[in-house]
């Protein structure tokens, strides 16, 4: 096995990623993210497992590993699936050995958290827009005040993740700011109704965005440092 | 404020909360009992928001005087009071809510005049807004203020005010005109002619001893009128609002105590659990790390701007659905007759109802925050 030993990632401030997200969707936020922590690696979760843009998937020659970063030596990596975002995809890989490397991985973890932030921000801003477009009975569905609270609810679940991400100092509140992001997300496609059930519409980005928890999980209580 | 200064705080405030721990129990029994705790261990005097000149010995973290004059002290330190006993901390004499609208409103001589019979002993003192048929909409206000010869009457109802039948002098909503700048709010002793509260019996946090307020004709002083020397929109409705805002921080953090002091009694009386009640407790604790932030966040934006209570809201929302949860679902986890073997979880299941109501429902928060967030105040990515 050959190990490549190299510095820590650069600092890179994460709420740029969360504005990336927000703004461009998961695909320019996870190529910035990705670039900004790991070039040339691919990032692999706790599962063993990675999803990444197919661009960016494409440009990796290591992977990461509990040990350090690992070349790959044309060895390929099964891929599990292929997720279509847009004009762009994600590409799903198992990746036998490989874990979260120690160098890079607690910076594109906490990246992910914040882009899964932006996310459900974009996410709030959508089901808003395509609220105040609909009506019933001849009142604006967004004015429904039944509507407004789940509004409400989306928005205090994004608010939660959004205090623990300004100040999370261990796991237990990483994880946490996942969980607010999910009950969020499902909360806010609730909003959207048959719309949010189509794979190009924003039930898709939501699928992303849990799929990105799923692979990148934060550590658990007993791997946190 | 840094984190280690607000750790130290914090762990402060578990120390001064402790005798309130051993008598929650029995105050809960008997409201009554409450002499006890103010005439023994606690520093209430330090812990209720008393200016710098009447607080002479303050509380004292890293070298610097806490005042509790911010809402971000005011969390820190309440919800570990609250953890111990929410009732109790509600009962505490002191500024409370009307300190607030004395902050915002209160001319030189008003402001001596409250501070001064405030701070002369265990004074309690009131917030007059709520009223039986139409709870604090402002616009359908009942209770008036109407001249009468040279001075003014107050007459009308107002319930669900806490500490009003014990409090010496408080803050009383009242329209004196017609439309939402016509209410002012009026600086009120307790012993004048035609004022009388009398508590109400209630489910919890009987500590607080909501009250019942009647007013029939009690005169008044053009200088009991507060703000009357600021313009017409900075005045009754302004600063209640600004109070609400500043004060849902405040109810949020009794609700996480009471929704950690839940927590901390399963941990305590339980010894084994199945997977999955392990798997809620560890869900509980991520909880509760995750709304003390959101709550922490709210106080911070109330500071800066006490005029936005988006955040609030959200933090109450949040920090009064994990207090009912967890109180509620602890019942099932430590078994059949609960209630009756742990008295203090019977407690804290009653009290934490009483969070939902406070300064308005669940609903109320929802609609505010709503608006707040459809307005781009919670600063989130579409702002930045």
């Amino acid at each position: 096995m050959t190990v490549t030993v190299e510095a820590p990632a650069r600092t890179v401030d994460p709420r740029r990623h969360r504005l990336l997200a927000y703004t461009d969707g998961p695909v320019a936020a996870l190529t910035a993210l990705h670039a900004a922590t790991s070039p040339d690696l691919l990032p692999v979760g706790a599962g063993g497992h990675s999803l990444l843009p197919a661009a960016v998937d494409a440009r990796c020659d290591r992977h990461a590993t509990p040990a350090g970063p690992r070349e790959c030596h044309g060895e390929t990596h099964p891929v599990l699936d292929r997720i279509v975002v847009g004009a762009d995809e994600l590409v799903a890989r198992r990746v036998t050995g490989g874990g979260p490397d120690p160098a890079t991985g607690p910076a594109w973890t906490t990246g992910i958290a914040w882009i899964r932030l932006g996310l459900a921000e974009r996410l709030l801003t959508a089901a808003v827009t395509h609220l105040r477009g609909r009506a019933v009975g001849g009142v604006t569905t967004l004015n429904l005040p039944m509507v407004r609270a789940m509004v409400a609810d989306t928005a205090a679940g994004i608010a939660e993740a959004r205090a623990l991400l300004d100040t999370v100092d261990d796991g237990t509140g990483l994880r946490r700011a996942h969980l607010a992001l999910d009950e969020a997300g499902r909360c806010c496609l609730h909003l959207f109704g048959a719309s949010g059930f189509l794979a190009g519409g924003p039930g898709g980005e939501v699928r992303v965005s849990e799929l990105l928890a799923d692979t990148y999980p934060p550590p658990t209580e007993l791997e946190a440092p | 404020m840094t984190t280690e200064f607000l750790t130290e705080l914090r762990a402060l405030a578990r120390t001064y909360a402790e005798p309130l721990r051993a008598t929650a129990v029995a105050l809960d029994r008997d409201p009554g009992l409450f002499r006890t705790v103010l005439d023994g261990a606690l520093p209430w005097r330090q812990l209720v928001g008393l200016p710098a000149e009447h607080n002479p010995d303050p509380v004292r973290v890293q070298g610097r005087p806490v005042l509790l004059d911010t809402c971000v002290e005011q969390v820190v330190v309440l919800e570990e009071l609250a953890r111990a006993d929410a009732g109790a901390v509600l009962a505490l004499p002191g500024p409370s809510m009307s300190g607030f609208v004395i902050a915002e409103l209160a001319d030189d001589a008003q402001r001596e005049r409250y501070w001064s019979t405030v701070a002369a002993g265990p004074t309690w003192t009131f917030f007059g807004m709520t009223e039986p048929t139409h709870g604090s909409d402002p616009g359908s206000m009942g209770t008036t203020l109407r001249p009468d010869g040279d001075g003014l009457r107050l007459t009308g109802t107002k319930r669900y005010v806490g500490n009003a039948a014990r409090a010496r002098i408080g803050v009383v909503f009242a329209r004196r005109n017609a439309g939402p700048l016509g209410v002012v709010a009026v600086l009120v002793d307790t012993d004048r002619p035609g004022f009388v509260a009398e508590p109400l019996p209630t489910l919890g946090l009987r500590g607080l001893q909501l009250s019942e307020i009647r007013m029939t004709d009690v005169p008044v002083d053009a200088a009991d009128v507060l703000g009357r020397h600021r313009s017409a929109t900075r005045q009754g409705m302004w600063a209640a609002t600004r109070t609400f805002n500043r004060y849902r921080p405040v109810v949020s953090c009794f609700a996480l105590g009471v929704a950690q002091a839940a927590y901390d009694l399963v941990v305590t009386e339980r010894r084994r659990y199945r997977a999955d009640e392990r798997h809620l407790l560890a869900d509980w604790a991520q909880r509760l790390v995750g709304t003390r932030a959101l709550v922490l966040a709210a106080a911070r934006a109330a500071d800066r701007d006490p005029g936005d209570g988006t955040l609030a809201s959200a933090a109450k929302i949040r920090a009064t659905r994990l207090a009912e949860e967890i109180t509620t679902t602890a019942v099932r986890l430590l078994g059949p007759g609960a209630r009756w073997e742990h008295p203090l979880l019977d407690k804290l299941v009653r009290d934490a109802r009483a969070f939902e109501f406070m300064e308005g429902t669940g609903n109320i928060q929802r609609l505010t925050l709503a608006q707040g967030y459809l307005q781009g105040r919670l600063g989130d990515a579409r702002a930045a």
